[in-house]
């Protein structure tokens, strides 16, 4: 960083000043280092109310009232829940393709989670061969892009406008704009899965996914 | 029932338990390993297609026949899944739908992946020669390492490409005086063996690489005694 700065202050130098004679040219090790002028910006988190997981300890009755809850919280009048092809393709057109698929393969295949312009995550087949990855570019942080190792676009996406604060929905599409699943996003402990049917899927709380019945039915090692 | 339906029906059942994102990402490393000349491509790394588990096994002295059994085991099954993986996402790619390619398919694929990486170098001549590197690839692998005996059904199944990605998994023995001293099997793909694998896959006529698709059948179908 310090070398970033010190070449920057001589670019900016070598830039506004007047060429100097070979007499006026000093060291740098006269020059005091300029004080970063790079704003330290804090990171603000996400609003997150909190919650109670209480899936296990309520009936069957209870679990199916807070299905259809969330199920309504999703599917209503006012959500945006399918594209039709043109305007999926209007709309993500420019990201069908991943021009940079050697670079961003290569970057989740070493563990890179984030650069300056994205955040990154990788999918492995039987934890060995990395075969999809997923951007979410800074410019565009309401739509997370899926990829196969030739940079082809899968699924796309789409997130709720309250995204990052709690909650959000998230809704899953394929390339041709099919919605393949939809989440409500309680909070980052807690998220309500849905098909493209509306079908309840399950629950994540934490690391585990709850059915209907209250049966645990998978993990996951990351939320 | 209409026809089409038939067949992709047809390419599930014969290709059932692939994964077409794993035969593309396999497609990717195996593709990234060579520039468009058949040199080798400086920055590609080594595949594993062995688990760290069967490496560390394999490494090991004084193995049992169990020991021996289970490596072989989990060996072919490996190398089948790929296969079927890989053909899987050939035959996405060229619209094929029996999982068995014949030789407008297998040469479409190659095309496209393998031989577009300089679209400019694309000139008759040098399709020309592309097309009969290409057949002879096709030839090699159909007849399991002996172009010279051709099957009467020219396809490209997955016992023809587990065949293919194991013996790109064998590699020569040297003894201390840097004498042969028979093959051995990698876990993995290693670019430096791939580019020239690769070069003897291309070329006509009985070679090392057929060498190593013969003696890669016979593993995989338990022909050693």
């Amino acid at each position: 960083m310090k070398k970033i700065l010190i070449n920057l202050f001589l670019l900016t130098s070598f830039v506004s000043c007047p060429a100097y004679a070979i007499e006026n040219i000093f060291s740098l090790d006269d020059i005091e280092p300029q004080p970063s002028t790079v704003e330290q910006i804090e990171k603000a988190e996400p609003l997150e109310a909190t919650v109670q997981f209480d899936w296990l300890d309520i009936n069957q009755a209870q679990r199916e009232g807070q299905i259809n809850h969330y199920k309504d919280l999703l599917f209503n009048e006012n959500s945006k829940i399918y594209f039709s092809g043109e305007e999926f393709k209007k709309n993500f057109s420019e990201y069908k393709k991943d021009r940079n698929f050697k670079l961003h393969y290569m970057l989740t295949n070493n563990g890179v989670t984030e650069d300056e312009d994205a955040k990154y995550c990788a999918f492995y087949y039987k934890k060995n061969t990395l075969v999809m990855y997923a951007i979410q570019y800074k410019t565009n942080t309401h739509n997370s892009f899926y990829y196969t190792a030739f940079g082809k676009l899968y699924y796309v996406d789409v997130t709720s406008e309250e995204y990052p604060n709690f909650p959000y929905t998230s809704m899953q599409y394929d390339r041709k704009g099919k919605l393949k699943s939809a989440i409500y996003f309680v909070s980052k402990d807690l998220q309500y899965m849905y098909g493209p049917n509306k079908e309840f899927q399950g629950v994540w709380y934490k690391d585990k996914m709850y059915d209907k019945n209250g049966k645990q039915a998978l993990t996951r090692t990351n939320w | 029932m209409d026809n089409f339906s038939g067949n992709k029906t047809t390419l599930l059942n014969e290709l059932s338990g692939g994964n077409v994102e794993f035969g593309e990402a396999f497609a990717m490393f195996i593709n990234d390993m060579v520039d468009q000349d058949g040199y080798q491509n400086p920055y590609a790394k080594t595949y594993f297609i062995m688990s760290p588990s069967w490496l560390k096994l394999a490494n090991q002295d004084n193995k049992t026949k169990e020991d021996n059994d289970k490596l072989n085991e989990e060996f072919c099954e490996t190398i089948r899944d790929t296969a079927k993986s890989y053909l899987l996402f050939i035959a996405r790619e060229t619209g094929n739908l029996t999982g068995k390619l014949d030789f407008t398919q297998y040469e479409k694929f190659m095309m496209k992946y393998r031989f577009n990486k300089d679209a400019s170098r694309l000139q008759p001549e040098y399709l020309a020669e592309v097309k009969t590197k290409i057949r002879n690839a096709f030839n090699k692998i159909i007849s399991h390492g002996e172009d010279d005996k051709l099957p009467e059904v020219k396809l490209l199944d997955k016992e023809c490409m587990a065949d293919f990605i194991a013996a790109l998994m064998i590699s020569v023995n040297l003894n201390k005086n840097d004498e042969f001293d028979g093959f051995k099997i990698e876990g993995s793909i290693v670019p430096r063996e791939y580019v020239v694998n690769e070069h003897f896959l291309f070329e006509a006529g009985d070679n090392m690489f057929g060498a190593k698709l013969r003696i890669a059948h016979k593993m995989l179908n338990n022909q050693f005694e």
